[in-house]
C-alpha cells in the first residue's frame, strides 16, 4: 500500500465502506483515471448488510449472515484504511484517524452513516435494564441480544418504540412489530402478548397516505398505536416509558430506536450540523459550505428517508456531479429528486412497497412498470416480500460489485395513482 | 291539561311535565328552565338546543342522543357533561319538545 | 339552584334530589314520576352481563344499557363467554342471526301474502338451509335501521362514550385466546370476582 501519510498525486477520501462509501468508492475508482488516488476509510472490516437486522430477531436470519468483509467488495487500486476517525479539519483538507494517520484530501465524500445514541435518553443506554428488558435492533449487538430476549420471552407486553425523528429506515420499528406478531402466532403465545406501537409521530407513518394504510394494519394485526408519544425518560424501577406530558407505556419487553445522530469525529470535525449530520445541498449532495466536500447516504441532512435506496439513488447523480467538479471543474449539476422506495415488511409473508420522493409522497399503483408491475405500491403482496428477501442477492452482487441495478433514479409517475 | 308559570312565562305540559306546544317555548324561557335543574345556558347548549328543535320540526319527533350525534355531529360525551345525568330528557324539556320515546 | 314555583309540573331527572318546598309542590312532584318522591341516595346503579354473541341477544344488553345510561343511572357491563363478540373489533360487524332454534321467529312480512301466516312460527327444517342464516342476519340488519338503531360496534362506540363501563372476561379472554387489543371500549378484562364487587349495591342483568 501506498504511504498516505504524504500526498503526491490527485486524491479523494471516501469516509465510511458502509452500502452507500462502498458503492460511491467503487464507482470513483472505475471511472476516475489512474493518476487518482481512492482512499477508503472504515474502523473495521464488518460489512453490514443492515436491511438484515430485522430478520435476526424473529429469527428469519442467522447473525452470521448479515456480516461479510469490507474489502472484499472495494475495487483494486482502492486504498483502504482500517482506523476509526477522529477528525475532520476541512480548512486544512485533512482527516485525523486514530491510529495517527493523517490523509490529506483534495476532495471528501463522507459516507459514514448514522449511530444510535441510547445514552441521549434518561434511563435508556445507561438504565439498568438496558440489553435486559430494553433493547434495540439497529446494531449487530443488539439484533442478536433482542433475538435471544425474544425467546425467552413467554408473555407480556411489548412496546416497539421510536425516540424521535430522524432515524435511519423509518418504517424498520414497524416491520419489527408486524413480524413480532407473526413470531409470537409461530410460538403460539400470541393472546399472552400484547404489542403496542409508540411514535412520536402523529400517525403510523410520515407520509399521509401510507400513514393510513400502515395505521389500519396496525389494526387488523392487532397491535395498539400510540402516536404522538415523546419520550422524556424510561422508569426503569417501573418498567415504564414517560413522555413529557406525563403519559406512561408500562412494558415487560421495549425495542426502542434510539435517537440517531452522525458519528463523533462529525461533532469533532468542521463539517458537519449540530445533529452530527453534513449539511448538503439537497438536489447535488453537495456541502453547503465546502466545495470540495461531499456527503452520500445516512451522514447527511437530506430530508428523505435514511435508507439505502436514497443512498443508491442519490449515488447515480452524485457521482457524475463529483466527476465533473474534480475532472473538469464543473459546477454540479445533476439534481436527486429525493427518490426513495422502501418494501415495508408487513409481516404474513406479505410486504408492501414505498415510492416516494421530496415532493411526491407514497402513492398506491404499481412499480416499476405501469398496470404490469409486477410489484404493487402501497400493497401487500407476496411478491413484494420475494422482492424484499431478492434484495439481499442484489445488495452484494449487483450494489456493492459496482454494477447497476435497472432501476431509474428518479421517481417515475408512470404507474402511480393519484387520489385527492 | 295543566299548565306551568314561571316568571311570567306560561306554557302548557303533560303530565309529567314536558311541553305540550313547541311554539310556546323561547330561549329566555329555556333560561328560566335551565335554572331550574342547575343548568347555566352557554351557547354551546343553546346549538344542541336549536338543532333538537330544528330536527323535530323535520322528523317529527324528538332527537335521540345516537341521532344528535350522527346527524348533528355533536360527541355524545359532550352532551353528558353539558345536559349531566338524563341528557336526552334534559335537551327534550329544555327544548320545549315532548319527551323522547325512541330507545337508541 | 332556583327555587321551583308552585304548582310547577318538572320532569324526573333522577339524580336532581326531589325539591323540598311547601306540601304542594312535593306532593305535585311525587304525582308526576315513580320515585321522585323516594328518598335520594346516590345515582342508580345496573350491571348487564352479556354472555351470547348472536345478533339479536347482543342488543337487549346494549340497548337497556343504552337506555339505563339516558336516565343518569350508572352503568357496568361485563361481556362474557361469546358476549365478548359484541366488543371484538374484528367480530362485531360480523355478528349473525340465525333462525336455528328459535321457535318464536316470525315474518311479518308474510303476513302480506296470506293473512294469517304472519304468526305462523318458522319452519325449523327450513332454518339450516344453506344461505338462511345470511338471509336472516340482513333481514334483522335491516329491520333495525328502519328503527334507527345502529349497527352493534356503532352501539359499543356510544356507549363508550356515553360513559358505560364495559368489562372483559379474564377466564373468557385466556379461554378463547383473545388479543386484549382486539377489544374494544373496554375499562379492564376482570374476573367474575372483581366483577361481583364493581356491581355491588345495583341490580344486575343477565342476557
Amino acid at each position: 500500500m501506498d504511504d498516505l501519510s504524504v500526498k503526491t498525486g490527485k486524491r479523494v477520501v471516501v469516509l465510511g465502506a458502509g452500502s452507500a462509501g462502498t458503492m460511491m468508492v467503487n464507482k470513483l475508482r472505475s471511472r476516475l483515471p489512474e493518476e487518482w488516488q481512492v482512499v477508503a476509510v472504515d474502523r473495521d472490516d464488518a460489512h453490514m448488510y443492515q436491511p438484515g437486522f430485522l430478520f435476526i430477531p424473529v429469527g428469519m436470519y442467522k447473525p452470521a449472515r448479515v456480516v461479510r468483509s469490507r474489502k472484499k467488495y472495494l475495487l483494486p487500486g482502492i486504498d483502504y484504511v482500517e482506523s476509526p476517525i477522529e477528525k475532520v479539519v476541512a480548512a486544512e483538507n485533512k482527516v485525523y484517524l486514530e491510529n495517527g494517520l493523517v490523509i490529506e484530501y483534495d476532495y471528501l465524500l463522507v459516507a459514514t452513516g448514522t449511530q444510535i445514541r441510547p445514552d441521549l435518553t434518561e434511563g435508556m443506554g445507561s438504565g439498568a435494564l438496558w440489553f435486559k428488558k430494553v433493547f434495540e435492533f439497529y446494531t449487530y449487538e443488539g439484533a442478536v441480544a433482542l433475538r435471544q430476549a425474544l425467546q425467552d420471552f413467554e408473555g407480556g407486553k411489548v412496546v416497539v418504540h421510536v425516540t424521535d425523528m430522524p432515524i435511519k429506515c423509518p418504517v424498520a420499528p414497524l416491520e419489527l412489530a408486524f413480524l413480532l406478531d407473526d413470531y409470537f402466532r409461530k410460538r403460539r403465545i400470541r393472546h399472552k402478548v400484547d404489542i403496542t406501537f409508540a411514535t412520536p409521530l402523529d400517525g403510523a407513518f410520515t407520509k399521509p397516505v401510507a400513514s393510513h394504510e400502515l395505521g389500519s394494519l396496525l389494526d387488523d394485526r392487532a397491535i395498539r398505536l400510540r402516536p404522538d408519544f415523546a419520550i422524556e425518560r424510561i422508569d426503569n424501577d417501573a418498567q415504564e416509558l414517560v413522555a413529557y406530558d406525563g403519559v406512561r407505556i408500562p412494558f415487560d419487553l421495549c425495542i426502542t430506536t434510539p435517537l440517531n445522530t452522525g458519528q463523533d469525529y462529525v461533532f469533532a470535525s468542521d463539517i458537519g450540523d449540530e445533529s452530527g449530520f453534513v449539511p448538503v445541498d439537497k438536489h447535488t449532495l453537495q456541502s453547503t459550505e465546502l466545495p470540495n466536500v461531499f456527503a452520500v447516504g445516512d451522514a447527511t441532512n437530506l430530508p428523505t428517508s435514511k435508507a439505502g435506496a436514497v443512498a443508491h439513488f442519490s449515488s447515480e447523480k452524485l457521482i457524475e456531479n463529483m466527476l465533473g467538479l474534480m475532472l473538469e471543474g464543473k459546477e454540479p449539476a445533476e439534481r436527486f429528486d429525493g427518490h426513495a422506495n422502501c418494501f415495508v415488511e408487513s409481516g404474513r409473508g406479505q410486504a408492501l412497497l414505498l415510492d416516494f420522493n421530496y415532493d411526491t409522497q407514497p402513492l398506491t399503483g404499481t412499480y416499476p412498470f405501469r398496470r404490469i408491475g409486477p410489484m404493487k405500491l402501497l400493497g401487500r403482496s407476496r411478491f413484494n416480500h420475494m422482492g424484499k428477501l431478492a434484495f439481499e442477492k442484489m445488495y452484494w452482487g449487483l450494489l456493492m460489485r459496482n454494477k447497476t441495478i435497472p432501476l431509474p433514479a428518479d421517481m417515475q409517475l408512470a404507474g402511480k395513482k393519484w387520489e385527492d | 291539561m295543566p299548565v306551568n308559570t314561571i316568571n311570567g312565562y306560561n306554557f302548557e305540559v303533560d303530565a309529567e311535565g314536558f311541553f305540550e306546544d313547541r311554539e310556546q317555548w323561547s330561549e329566555e324561557l329555556a333560561r328560566e328552565l335551565a335554572a331550574l335543574i342547575d343548568i347555566e345556558v352557554t351557547d354551546e347548549h343553546l346549538k344542541v338546543l336549536r338543532f333538537a328543535r330544528d330536527d323535530q320540526a323535520q322528523t317529527g319527533s324528538t332527537p335521540t342522543l345516537n341521532r344528535m350525534n350522527k346527524v348533528g355531529g355533536f360527541v355524545v360525551a359532550d352532551l353528558f357533561s353539558l345536559f349531566p345525568g338524563k341528557p336526552a330528557k334534559k335537551i327534550a324539556w329544555l327544548a320545549g319538545l315532548k319527551k323522547p320515546t325512541s330507545c337508541v | 339552584m332556583a327555587t321551583i314555583p308552585e304548582g310547577f309540573i318538572i320532569p324526573d331527572f333522577g339524580t336532581t334530589p326531589p325539591a323540598v318546598g311547601d306540601g304542594t309542590a312535593s306532593a305535585a312532584c311525587a304525582s308526576a314520576g315513580a320515585g321522585a318522591s323516594s328518598e335520594f341516595s346516590g345515582p342508580r346503579k345496573i350491571s348487564f352481563i352479556c354472555s351470547k354473541g348472536n345478533l339479536d341477544m347482543a342488543y337487549p344488553g346494549l340497548i337497556m344499557a343504552n337506555a339505563a345510561l339516558g336516565e343518569g343511572v350508572q352503568v357496568n357491563i361485563f361481556f362474557t363467554f361469546w358476549g365478548l363478540d359484541i366488543i371484538h373489533k374484528k367480530l362485531n360487524k360480523k355478528l349473525r342471526f340465525t333462525f336455528a332454534g328459535n321457535t318464536a321467529m316470525h315474518m311479518p312480512e308474510l303476513g302480506y301474502v296470506r293473512p294469517g301466516l304472519e304468526n305462523v312460527s318458522f319452519p325449523q327444517a327450513m332454518a339450516n338451509l344453506p344461505g338462511m342464516t345470511r338471509f336472516g342476519t340482513s333481514y334483522m340488519k335491516k329491520a333495525m335501521a328502519e328503527l334507527g338503531i345502529p349497527p352493534v360496534d356503532e352501539m359499543v362506540d356510544l356507549l363508550e362514550a356515553a360513559g358505560a363501563n364495559m368489562y372483559a372476561c379474564k377466564l373468557t379472554v385466556d379461554m378463547m385466546r383473545l388479543i386484549e387489543a382486539d377489544l374494544k371500549g373496554i375499562k379492564g378484562v376482570i374476573s367474575a370476582t372483581d366483577f361481583i364487587e364493581l356491581s355491588e349495591g345495583g341490580q344486575i342483568v343477565f342476557i
